[in-house]
Order: structure tokens, then sequence, then C-alpha cells
């Protein structure tokens, strides 16, 4: 059957790119949370019928998880699947705090992976993510900054910060994790533009 | 900050995963939490001074099998539950197997006895405080676990937490076993297995808002 073909094909390409990403190669890094985000935008979107506008702000909040528990990713699993399950999870996360019981939201799919069945462009998200990064503590909120923002490297940015360098890749992990608990909270809704 | 912004930012420095970072992350705090428990157990019970006449009987090989299995199963359940792309198909009642065995044993023994030795098999010496010892020293390796389990991606929390909560008592139960002279699977299968469910049930409430990310 060609159409699973592609979808192995696609599952291949995209572990490789993620996998050569974790050994230190941003750029297809990027390409792989690229394709990723198409897939988890049709997949929230499915799901999200009734909160359209909401779509974008939980693609962002999985993109962020992806990234900051790249290192659960077993070599051993498919990649679609790993990142299905957090999909699935945060997606979950969300009904749980607007208050709809999770029995009611059916979220169990026939297929375990993530499968783009449609493609729509990005919208804008509501929520914007640098603003929740103002509202971090400086150490965390400098590290980003330099590194995330700016791109400096984390020796430049230490020499910019005064930090050492191997807490500046502390505290951009500890930041970025800050950020997630963050775009959690209630009162990070509809904060920003 | 737009979606493509987002994904340019976090790749922006090479995204490479430190594994030996995360692996001390998980050794260490655990060494620390069986230490702990140790120490306690030391301080509050006391090693059993016959510990080494204990462990020439095959008894107390019976216990320490059911104990590390029980301890080594939790274990590799929680690994499992804390990455997401297994999570969902984890066998989490394998933990329950060394149970299950123990109490088959211990029910065939208790068939086989004499009507008259039936309750002290039950009782032993110790039924009163023996659950109640076990959670307590479960309380350090639960607080590291908890710790650990925040470092991965648990997907399925109240299930974590109940499983995070029984390899604490499976393990405050291995300690404890350098204490405890009982050595009869008919009152293992009750006292102990009811010490090594409390903090699994306290895990299994407590997971939700222990564990989410």
């Amino acid at each position: 059957m060609p159409a699973d073909n592609a979808l192995i094909e696609r599952e291949t390409v995209l572990k490789a790119q993620f996998l050569s990403g974790l050994a230190g190669d941003a750029r297809t890094y990027a390409t792989c949370l690229s394709e990723l985000s198409r897939l988890l935008r049709s997949f929230l979107r499915k799901r999200l019928q009734a909160a359209p506008d909401e779509v974008e702000d939980l693609v962002q909040e999985v993109l962020i998880a992806i990234h900051n528990q790249r290192h659960t990713f077993d070599a051993a699993q498919p990649l679609t699947a790993w990142a299905h399950a957090i999909a699935r999870f945060k997606l979950i996360d969300f009904f749980r705090r607007r208050g709809v019981r999770g029995e009611q939201v059916d979220i169990d799919d026939v297929e375990d992976e993530l499968v783009a069945h449609d493609d729509h462009g990005a919208q804008d998200a509501k929520r914007d993510v640098l603003a929740l990064l103002d509202e971090l503590p400086p150490k965390h909120r400098e590290a980003i900054h330099w590194v995330k923002i700016e791109g400096l490297s984390i020796a430049e940015a230490a020499a910019k910060t005064g930090q050492s360098e191997s807490s500046v890749k502390v505290n951009i992990h500890r930041g970025l994790k800050a950020l997630a608990d963050r775009m959690r909270m209630p009162s990070a809704q509809g904060t920003g533009a | 900050m737009k979606t493509e912004e987002l994904i340019s930012m976090l790749a922006k420095e090479p995204p490479t995963v430190d594994r030996a970072a995360h692996a001390r992350g998980v050794w260490l705090p655990l060494a620390v939490g069986a230490i702990a428990s140790f120490v306690l157990m030391v301080v509050w019970q006391t090693i059993n001074p016959r510990l080494w006449s204990l462990a020439e009987n095959m008894w107390f090989w019976v216990r320490f099998a059911f104990l590390a299995s029980s301890s080594a199963l939790a274990w590799l359940v929680l690994v499992r539950l804390g990455k997401p792309g297994f999570a969902l198909r984890a066998k989490w009642w394998h933990v329950a197997i060394p149970m299950a065995v123990l109490a088959v044993l211990g029910a065939a023994l208790l068939m086989r006895a004499p009507s008259g030795e039936r309750v002290p098999m039950l009782l032993g010496v110790s039924w009163d405080v023996c659950s109640r010892n076990i959670a307590v020293l479960s309380i350090p390796i639960f607080l590291v676990s908890v710790w650990i389990a925040r470092q991965f991606a648990p997907v399925r929390l109240r299930l974590t937490g109940a499983i995070l909560g029984f390899f604490a008592g499976s393990l405050g139960a291995l300690i404890y076993s350098l204490h405890c002279p009982e050595l009869s699977p008919s009152f293992l299968m009750i006292w102990y297995v009811l010490g090594m469910l409390i903090p699994a049930a306290v895990g299994a409430a407590l997971g939700r808002r222990l564990l989410a990310w």
C-alpha cells in the first residue's frame, strides 16, 4: 500500500533527522521540528474543533515539551509514536486545565502515531512566548536570551553574563522547563499579543 | 512569537543530549535515597544481630528473591513509563508477578500446616509493626524517585505515581528485611505486601500533582 510506504518513509526520515539533531546537528533538528509541527497542528486541529484559536498555542507547548524531554526518546522506538504520546498527554492536560473531563473527550486514536491528513498553515499563537520568557528569573532569562534569541555560542554567552559555560547550559535547560510550566498556568492564557 | 521562530530558537544551540549527565541524575539520587533509607533502618530498627544465621535458612533467600525481583520489575516498568513512546503499552502488571507467586506459596504452606500453626504463621512476632516500618523506610526512596521521575516524561501520571510508590515500597522492604526476622511466605504475603502497597497508593493519589510537566 503506497500510503503505508509513505508513512514509513516519513517516519524513517524524521527519525534520522531527529537523531542527527541529538548528535549535534541543529539544522536538521530544526527541519525535523518544523515537520513535526505540521503533523502536530493537523493532529490538534482535528481534536480542538471547538477551540481552533488554541491550536497554535498548544502546538508550541508540545514543541517545547518535545525539546525539553528529547532525552527520553529511545532510538528503538518510532519518533512519531513518541511525539504522538507527548501530544496526546499535552492535549489531555489542556482539557483538564479547561475543566473538561477526560472521559468526554475522544483522544484515543486508531493510529498511535502522528499522521497528517490535511495541512493548513499555522495561525498566529495567542500567547506570546517572548513575553513569558521575560517573566523568568534573570539567570534563566539571560542565558536563553543570548544563546537562543541572539544566537551567541555558549562560550560567548558565558562571557556576556558572567556565568560559567556549564551554568549557561543548565540555565537554558531550567529556563525552558520553567517556560513550559508557565505555559500551563492559567495566568499565561491570553497574555501577550 | 510565531511557531517557526520558536523552532529556530529551540534549535539555536546544538540540541545535543548529555547522556552521562542524565544517567548521573538517575543513579545519584537513587543511591542517596537507598542509603538514607538504610541509615534510617540501622538507627531506628538496627540490623538483625542474627542476620548471618537467618541467611542459612532457604526461606531467607526466598524472601530476598521476592523483594529484589519486585524492586527490579518496578524499576524497569518505571523507566518505561518515563518514555512517552513506550508508556502507553508498558506492561505494568508485571510488577505483581512476584506477589502472585508469593501468595500461591504462602497459601499452599498455610493449607498444609496443622490448624494450630496457621495463626502464628500469619502473624509472626511483628505483624503489628511490619507494614508501618516498611512504609516509613520507603519514604526517602519515594522522595528521590519523584525527583527522578520528574526528569523523564511520564504521560500516565497516576499509574507512574503508583509504580513509583511500589518501587519505593519494594526497595524499602528489601532494606527492612535486614532487620526483620520474619521469613514465612504466609506472613510476607500479607504484611510485607501491605507495607509495599501503602506507598503505591500514596503515589497513585499524588501522581498527577507530583509528576505533572
